[in-house]
């Protein structure tokens, strides 16, 4: 649970036990640099093209399916934390609260990330610090 | 590139963001970005947004490389390098960091209790995520349908998300949205 791209942690993770920092640092590198000049590439296309109709219809069709992927992401991830949980237990109650305060603040109150985060991580991790003590 | 150079205000606004990009980490920074890059410096509209987004999310490779893209889209090749620097170098700090820390503190009281409350909160961050995403790109209700019609899809088979992104560019071509 750190932030940053998952994937990226992982090339860290597994590049920093074989090899060190150096070889973390290559992995992150080996990991990003071919896919980094493939969006170039197509965002040169983009630039170029961008402008004809067909092609805005169709990104337009492809940013919908997107936002089906992380909405995809979301509930299975959520389904997967509370998949053995126990909704009688605190912590499960109190886990399904920041889910919920997480999702109204950042998104249906558009409040600023930083400001989101700053109020539900500390508190959030207070409260579950707390609860775990009483088990 | 402009006058008053757009790249390093970007890139450091990226770089903070990024540090609190919990969890799945890279779909976060999409509306916090966009917002900043749209509605906040007016340096791309909505369309090119997401554009960004989408064609990044169809490539191979971390789809945090719409941050590249964005940078591209504004301010070239220095654009595109910064902005990628700025949305790896944090969380690459701190993970290797944690990496090191991990080894003395692992399974203690207060690291289960940073696991119990970031995992929540980073699903209700995404699940906010695709909400904003939807209401920045989706122009009409037909796309809003698309984007539920494809978490359906992906929540019930094991479909390759590609597929799903070229059925999409083939649904808008034709015109459904």
């Amino acid at each position: 649970m750190l932030p940053g791209p998952t994937i990226c942690n992982v090339a860290l993770m597994v590049g920093n036990r074989y090899a060190g920092t150096g070889g973390a640092l290559a992995a992150l590198a080996g990991m990003v640099a071919g896919p980094f000049l493939v969006v170039i590439a197509l965002g040169v296309v983009y630039q170029r093209f961008g402008e004809i109709e067909m092609f805005r219809h169709a990104i337009r069709g492809m940013a919908a399916v997107a936002a089906g992927l992380i909405l995809a992401t979301a509930v299975k991830m959520a389904k997967a934390m509370f998949a053995k949980a126990d909704w009688r237990e605190h912590r499960t109650q109190l886990q399904a609260a920041l889910l919920a305060l997480a999702f109204i603040g950042l998104g249906l109150l558009q409040w600023q990330l930083a400001l989101v985060f700053c109020v539900l991580a500390p508190l959030g991790t207070g409260a579950t610090y707390l609860v775990g003590e009483k088990k | 590139m402009n006058e008053q150079s757009p790249v390093v205000e970007l890139s450091l606004h990226i770089a903070v963001m990024s540090l609190m990009a919990v969890g799945g980490g890279v779909v976060l920074l999409g509306p916090q970005v966009g917002h900043y890059v749209v509605e906040g410096k007016q340096w791309l509209n909505n369309e090119q947004f997401s554009a960004a987004y989408a064609i990044a999310q169809a490539a191979p490779g971390p789809n945090l490389l719409f941050v590249s893209l964005v940078g591209w889209l504004i301010a070239g090749w220095a654009g595109a390098i910064f902005t990628t620097l700025a949305v790896l170098a944090p969380s690459t700090l701190l993970t290797l960091g944690a990496i090191r820390l991990q080894a003395r503190h692992a399974g203690g009281r207060l690291t289960q209790a940073l696991g119990d409350a970031f995992a929540p909160i980073s699903i209700g961050f995404l699940a906010a995520t695709a909400w904003l995403f939807t209401r920045i790109s989706n122009v009409n209700w037909h796309a809003d349908a698309l984007t539920v019609l494809a978490a359906l899809i992906l929540l019930r088979t094991k479909i390759n998300p590609v597929i799903l992104i070229a059925a999409g560019a083939l649904a808008g071509t034709l015109g459904l949205i």
